[in-house]
């Protein structure tokens, strides 16, 4: 019998994929086709990623329409729509979620002053600093793309204490230091069930193309969460728990930071551990 | 209220979600309306099949958008879609607003017992909107259940969502267990239609829900090539 390629092995799997347990029973199988393809799959890594994943998505329909309920699998599909209100709804806490967090300082107003009130002498000092605008475009241009970074930064820092906050206020709120490699003091990093805020100065700010990834690790299982964002010397990562709704901290969970080189797989570690924290203990 | 609708840019509707989180992170919210037309009802699809609950699954999603709204600029589209980051966030409010219905003393509470070793079985009175699954299966392990529970309620909305033809042979092949040819026969539709409908249905069931599939949630009946397993005979 000749070796299956890839692409035969796809179509047979497209083909298994048909009866709702011919794939799953691929190791029972004895027709020369899914020997083939088994034998296929054994060293074909991307292949047989191909055919797990078609097996859950397979197991995972049979569950949900097997036992579908007390009005049975039809009931159980029938398309249900969000109530026509809720558009509106979540739009206005939206807003208001934006306005809570922008809500202005109280500043006394200026007092008003008519346009001709102005001298002459204003005017003309006004028109000075026209000329001396004009020239100075190009410097300008570069300084509005700082402020701009700068304001990005203090956004980021300022969302970063919002949700050091947050977190503070909950009373199921923990806290534990970050160390670096030698075993000095790093930072902290405090979450809730929700929230998780990471905060540390000892970090230098990365060369062009390298990152600080941020890691959460389980019995040697690691996910990468985020990469830290800097403003000025101070280094944060701010995070949602949500997103990884299951995942759960344990006794051996752990926190890693490692500065990733330029280029790197975003989703493998490849450079070293700078910072850790055990949140289990 | 404003409906939101004049905010949307035309632009806007075509960018991919990558694309979109960002200008919602800019604080676009015609972006974030697209956002919410595009994922809304497959959220509110999943939650209120999950909680049993249309209004406190309005409420989730609720959440879920405006967690979205605050915390756009953590999205990395590398670490998944938008709708698994937006479900992800759903399934953690779910889970927490039955865990809090679980300490009022309300008869909604009995919908939690469904989700403890000690409730939810024998004769208990059972409030008729606990889903039957949590009652039958008690005895399992709450998180397990609960993320079973989970799996499930997606996968269903994202059958709901096929088209009808689709959904037609999912529903026969998985639930009636019929052959290919035996939903030809019943359908009066050529084999070779159930078979690229199938085909089409499995391919969009797999772009909307794989990637919950492959998460701890999802049935462990998924057999490698190496395990045993039974089937039914070559149809």
């Amino acid at each position: 019998m000749t070796a299956m390629d890839h692409g035969s092995a796809h179509e047979r799997i497209e083909d298994l994929l048909l009866d709702p347990s011919r794939l799953a029973a691929l190791s029972s199988s004895t027709t020369p086709e899914d020997i083939a393809l088994r034998e296929h799959l054994d060293g074909c890594a991307p292949c047989r990623a191909d055919y797990e994943s078609w097996t859950r998505l397979q197991a995972a329909v049979s569950d949900a329409l097997v036992d579908g309920g007390p009005g049975g699998a039809a009931a159980a599909i029938e398309p249900i729509e969000p109530p026509p209100s809720l558009r509106a709804r979540v739009l206005a806490a939206a807003r208001s979620d934006a306005e809570a967090a922008l809500a202005p300082v109280p500043m006394a107003a200026p007092p008003r002053r008519r346009w001709f009130d102005r001298s002459r002498t204003a005017w003309l000092g006004l028109a000075a600093a026209l000329v001396v605008l004009v020239v100075s475009a190009g410097l300008l241009v570069d300084q509005a793309g700082r402020l701009a970074a700068a304001r990005a930064e203090a956004d980021g820092l300022a969302e970063a204490m919002a949700a050091v906050d947050r977190v503070l206020s909950e009373p199921q709120h923990k806290v534990v230091s970050l160390t670096t490699p030698d075993g000095a003091a790093g930072g902290s990093i405090s979450w809730t069930r929700h929230d998780l805020v990471v905060l540390s100065t000892a970090l230098q700010v990365p060369k062009p193309g390298e990152v600080y990834r941020c890691w959460l690790n389980n019995d040697g299982n690691g996910w990468a969460i985020g990469r830290m964002e800097f403003a000025g010397t101070t280094s944060y990562w701010v995070g949602s728990l949500d997103e990884w709704a299951s995942f759960e901290i344990g006794p051996t969970t752990a926190f890693r930071v490692s500065l990733e080189p330029p280029g790197a797989d975003p989703t493998k570690r490849a450079g070293p551990i700078v910072l850790e924290a055990a949140l289990g203990s | 209220m404003h409906d939101g609708g004049q905010l949307i840019d035309s632009d806007a509707s075509a960018l991919d979600d990558a694309r979109l989180v960002a200008r919602i992170a800019a604080g676009e919210e015609g972006a974030f309306v697209i956002a919410y037309d595009r994922h809304a009802g497959f959220v509110f699809a999943s939650v209120a099949r999950f909680l049993g609950d249309r209004e406190a699954a309005a409420e989730v999603v609720q959440d879920a958008f405006v967690t979205l709204w605050r915390r756009a600029r953590q999205f990395d589209a590398r670490s998944g879609s938008l709708l698994t980051w937006l479900l992800a966030i759903a399934r953690h409010r779910a889970i927490d607003r039955l865990r809090a219905e679980g300490r009022r003393p309300t008869r909604d509470a009995i919908r939690l017992e469904a989700f403890t070793s000690e409730g939810g079985s024998g004769d208990s009175p059972v409030h008729p909107d606990v889903p039957h699954e949590l009652i039958a299966d008690a005895a399992t392990d709450p998180s397990t259940l609960a993320a079973r529970r989970w799996t499930q309620s997606v996968v269903r909305a994202g059958i709901a969502e096929l088209p009808e033809h689709e959904r037609q042979v999912i529903l026969l092949g998985y639930a009636e267990d019929l052959s290919q040819a035996q939903i030809a026969e019943r359908l009066e539709w050529p084999l070779g239609t159930v078979k690229s409908r199938t085909r089409r249905a499995m391919a969009q069931l797999r772009a909307r829900v794989g990637p919950i599939t492959e998460t701890d949630g999802a049935p462990t009946s998924a057999a490698r090539p190496g395990q045993a397993s039974t089937a039914r005979p070559d149809r």
